[in-house]
C-alpha cells in the first residue's frame, strides 16, 4: 500500500515536471542547445541587419578584428550595442571609425503620436538627438483631397521636470493647401530640452472652429551623411564606415 | 553536447556553496532542531555569496584564483563530508534534495541555454561590467566605463565569475549561477528540509510553473534581490520557531549582499534592519549590535565606491542617479498629486500582473484581521507599509519624465519588492490543509 502511494506520488510529480518541460519549450531546447553551436544559436536570435544587427555587428568584429571601440549609432529604437564588439582595455581611445545600423538616409520622417485633433507629440525625442541635427520641417496630411484655405497656429512646446510648459517656438501660417503641406521649422534639436523625452505640437485654427482629421510628420536632418565617410564595409542598411 | 555536459557540471559546483563550509548534516549551529539541513545549505549560502562578495574587491583578476578557490571548495568539501565525517549515507539518504532541485534547474538552465538574448539594463551595464572582470580587469578599472558607476558590481561580478571558470567560455555560464540562486530560494521557501515531501514539491514545481519566464534571467539583477528576499523572509518566520541569534547574523548577511546588488538594494536592507528591530524574538542587545553591524557594512560599501570612483557621494552611487535635492526641494504640491495619480494605476496593473505581490498583499490583509496575528505577520505588515512608501517615494522624487519611468521600471519595482511574499504565500498554502481540518 505504501508502495503505490509512493509511486502514485512519483507519477504526479513527474507530470508535473513534464508540464513544465512542455511549457518551457525543454525538448526542442535541449536538440538546440545539443545541435547547434553557441555562435549559431546567437546568430539566430538576433536579426542580422535589422532592428539591433547583432548579427551583422558579431560578423564586422571578427571580419575587421575590431577592438578600438568604435560608435555605433542605431537608428532603430533598440538598446544599446556597445556590449557587442567593446572591448574593456581600450575604452579611452578614440576611434575614427562609425558603425551605422538602420541608416535611413541623409534625412528621415517621422510620424508623431496623435493625441486629438490638435495635438501631437514626438515621443522619445531623446532618442533622436545624437542621429539628427535639426527637425527640418513639419509636414502636415490631411486625408481629404479638396482644397482647404487655411490660417492655424501652431505651438511646440515641452514640459520641464517640474512640469512646468515651455512654449519653443510658436509658427503662424495661413495659405491654402490640398493633402499635403510642408512648413519650414528648422529647428536645431541640440538646442532643446528633451530630458523629459516628450515633444509637443498643438495647432489651433485661428477662427476658433474645430481642426479636422490631420496628422503630423516632422522631416529629421541626419548629423551623418555617407559622402563625408568612407565606407568600410556594408549590407543593406547597416554601413561600418571611417571619417575622411 | 559538450555545452550540456557543462551546464550539468557547473550545477554541481554552484552545489558546493550550499554544503561548505558549515556541514549540513552534522552542525553545531542549529543542532536542537530537527530539519536543520536546509536551513544550514541557505547560510552556506549567504557565506559563500559574502566570500565572493570580498574577492570582487581584491584587486587581484578572476582568472588568477577562481579555478583555485574552486579546488579549495572541493576538497575541503570532500574532507568535511567524507574524512572527517563518513557522510555518504547521509547523501544517499538525502538524495531527491539535489535530484529534484537539479531536474528544475536543468530545465531552466537549457531555456536560458537556448534563448540567449540579454535584457535592456544587462547590455547597458550588466553585461559590460561583467565582461571587465571577465577580461581580467578588477573592479577600480569599471571606473573606465561611462556607466560604471551605474548600479554596483555584485551580480556582473558572479556573472563573470562563472563564466570564466569553465573551459568553455561562454557567457550564460554565469547567469546559470542567477538560476540556480533563484531555484533554491524557491526549493527553500518550499521545504523545511532535505527529506522528501511530495505535498513541498507539488508547490516547489507549480511555483517554478506559475513564475518562470526567461526575462528574469536576461542578465538583469532583480532576480537576485528577488531570490534573497525570498530567502531572507523566511528566517524572519524561522525567527520565531527557531529562536537562533544566528538568524539576525544572517539576515544582516543577505542584506550585505542586496546592497552590492542594485542601488535600490539599500531601501530593501533598511526596511528588513527595521524589521529586525521590530521583532520581539531578538534580544536587544543582538538588534543593536545587527544594526550597528550593518551600518559598518554600508559604509564600507560607500568607502570601497569612494575609493572606485573620486566622484561617489556618501552612499549612492555618483552619476546615474535620478535623484537630487535640488530637484526634491523644488516640488510642488500639484506636482506630486499628478505623479500619484499616474503612480497608483501603473501600480494596480503591475501588482494584478505579479501574483506573489497580489496574493502576499490579499493574505497579508486577511491575516491582519485574524485574532492570533504572529510576529511575523506583523513584520510582513511593516515590509508591506514601508514597501508602498518607497514605490511611491521612488518615482515623486524621482528626476525623470514620470510616464516613462513608470513605463520602464514599475514592473521590475513590483517584482523585486514581491520576493519577500513568496514564503508567506507557500507558508499560507502549506498550512491550508491543517486549517481546512
Amino acid at each position: 500500500m505504501i508502495n503505490l502511494k509512493k509511486k502514485s506520488q512519483t507519477l504526479i510529480l513527474l507530470v508535473l515536471v513534464i508540464i513544465l518541460s512542455i511549457n518551457t519549450n525543454f525538448f526542442k531546447k535541449l536538440y538546440e542547445v545539443i545541435s547547434w553551436k553557441f555562435d549559431l544559436r546567437m546568430a539566430k536570435k538576433y536579426s542580422y541587419c535589422r532592428g539591433e544587427s547583432v548579427g551583422w555587428l558579431f560578423d564586422i568584429k571578427n571580419k575587421y578584428q575590431i577592438n578600438d571601440n568604435p560608435k555605433i549609432i542605431n537608428y532603430d529604437h533598440e538598446p544599446d550595442l556597445n556590449w557587442t564588439i567593446i572591448n574593456t582595455k581600450k575604452l579611452k581611445q578614440k576611434s575614427n571609425k562609425l558603425i551605422l545600423l538602420n541608416y535611413p538616409g541623409s534625412e528621415f520622417t517621422q510620424s508623431l503620436y496623435k493625441i486629438d485633433n490638435n495635438l501631437f507629440v514626438l515621443r522619445d525625442a531623446h532618442f533622436f538627438v545624437d542621429k539628427y541635427n535639426k527637425i527640418k520641417n513639419i509636414e502636415i496630411l490631411h486625408k481629404s483631397n479638396v482644397d482647404k484655405k487655411f490660417n492655424w497656429t501652431i505651438n511646440i512646446y515641452n514640459f520641464d521636470k517640474f512640469n512646468n510648459m515651455n512654449n519653443i517656438k510658436t509658427l503662424n501660417v495661413k495659405g491654402s493647401f490640398d493633402t499635403r503641406l510642408k512648413i519650414n521649422l528648422d529647428m536645431n534639436l541640440n538646442d532643446l530640452d528633451l530630458s523629459q523625452t516628450k515633444l509637443y505640437f498643438e495647432i489651433h485654427k485661428n477662427n476658433g472652429s474645430e481642426l479636422e482629421d490631420l496628422q503630423l510628420n516632422i522631416e529629421l536632418k541626419n548629423k551623418y551623411i555617407l559622402e563625408n565617410f568612407q565606407i568600410i564595409d556594408n549590407t543593406d542598411v547597416c554601413y561600418y564606415v571611417e571619417r575622411i | 553536447m559538450i555545452e550540456l555536459l557543462q551546464i550539468i557540471l557547473i550545477f554541481f559546483i554552484f552545489f558546493l556553496l550550499l554544503v561548505v563550509p558549515i556541514n549540513i548534516f552534522n552542525s553545531n549551529l542549529l543542532i536542537k532542531e530537527n530539519k536543520l539541513d536546509l536551513n544550514i545549505a541557505s547560510f552556506n549560502l549567504l557565506i559563500n555569496c559574502n566570500i565572493l562578495l570580498l574577492l570582487s574587491i581584491i584587486p587581484i583578476a578572476i582568472n588568477s584564483y577562481n579555478f583555485l578557490y574552486l579546488i579549495i571548495y572541493f576538497f575541503y568539501f570532500i574532507y568535511i563530508y567524507f574524512i572527517k565525517n563518513n557522510q555518504l549515507q547521509d547523501f544517499k539518504k538525502n538524495l531527491f534534495f539535489p535530484s529534484i532541485f537539479f531536474i528544475i534547474f536543468l530545465i531552466i538552465a537549457i531555456n536560458v541555454a537556448s534563448e540567449l538574448t540579454l535584457g535592456w539594463d544587462a547590455k547597458y551595464f550588466y553585461y559590460i561590467k561583467s565582461l571587465f572582470f571577465f577580461e581580467n580587469q578588477i573592479l577600480y578599472d569599471i571606473k573606465k566605463f561611462v556607466f560604471g558607476t551605474w548600479h554596483p558590481h555584485l551580480g556582473s561580478y558572479y556573472w563573470a565569475f562563472y563564466w570564466s571558470l569553465m573551459p568553455l567560455k561562454i557567457e550564460y555560464f554565469g547567469r546559470l549561477f542567477y538560476v540556480f540562486i533563484f531555484t533554491f530560494s524557491l526549493f527553500y521557501v518550499c521545504h523545511d528540509s532535505l527529506k522528501n515531501n511530495f505535498k513541498n514539491n507539488i508547490i516547489f514545481i507549480l511555483l517554478v510553473l506559475i513564475f518562470y519566464n526567461y526575462e528574469r534571467f536576461t542578465g538583469l539583477q532583480e532576480i537576485l534581490i528577488f531570490s534573497f528576499l525570498a530567502i531572507l523572509s523566511k528566517y524572519f518566520f524561522n525567527l520565531k520557531y527557531l529562536k537562533n541569534k544566528y538568524y539576525a547574523l544572517y539576515i544582516i548577511m543577505g542584506c550585505n549582499l542586496i546592497i552590492w546588488f542594485k542601488v535600490e538594494g539599500i531601501v530593501y536592507s533598511l526596511i528588513l534592519i527595521s524589521l529586525l528591530n521590530v521583532s520581539s524574538y531578538i534580544p536587544k542587545k543582538t538588534k543593536i549590535y545587527s544594526t550597528i553591524f550593518f551600518f559598518l557594512l554600508v559604509i564600507l560599501k560607500s568607502i570601497i565606491y569612494q575609493f572606485f570612483n573620486e566622484k561617489t557621494n556618501f552612499l549612492v552611487e555618483s552619476i546615474g542617479h535620478p535623484y537630487s535635492l535640488e530637484y526634491i526641494y523644488n516640488l510642488n504640491v500639484d506636482f506630486i498629486f499628478y505623479k500619484i495619480k499616474l503612480i497608483v494605476p501603473y501600480l494596480i496593473f503591475y501588482a494584478l500582473n505579479n501574483i506573489f505581490f497580489i496574493v502576499g498583499i490579499l493574505l497579508l490583509l486577511m491575516l491582519n484581521f485574524e485574532k492570533s496575528r504572529t510576529d511575523f505577520i506583523k513584520c510582513m505588515t511593516i515590509y508591506f507599509i514601508l514597501n508602498f512608501a518607497f514605490i511611491f517615494c521612488a518615482y515623486i522624487f524621482r528626476d525623470m519624465e514620470i510616464e516613462y519611468a513608470l513605463k520602464t521600471t514599475m514592473e521590475r519595482v513590483v517584482f523585486t519588492s514581491s520576493g519577500f511574499y513568496v514564503f508567506l504565500v507557500v507558508n499560507y498554502i502549506r498550512n491550508l490543509e491543517k486549517k481546512l481540518n
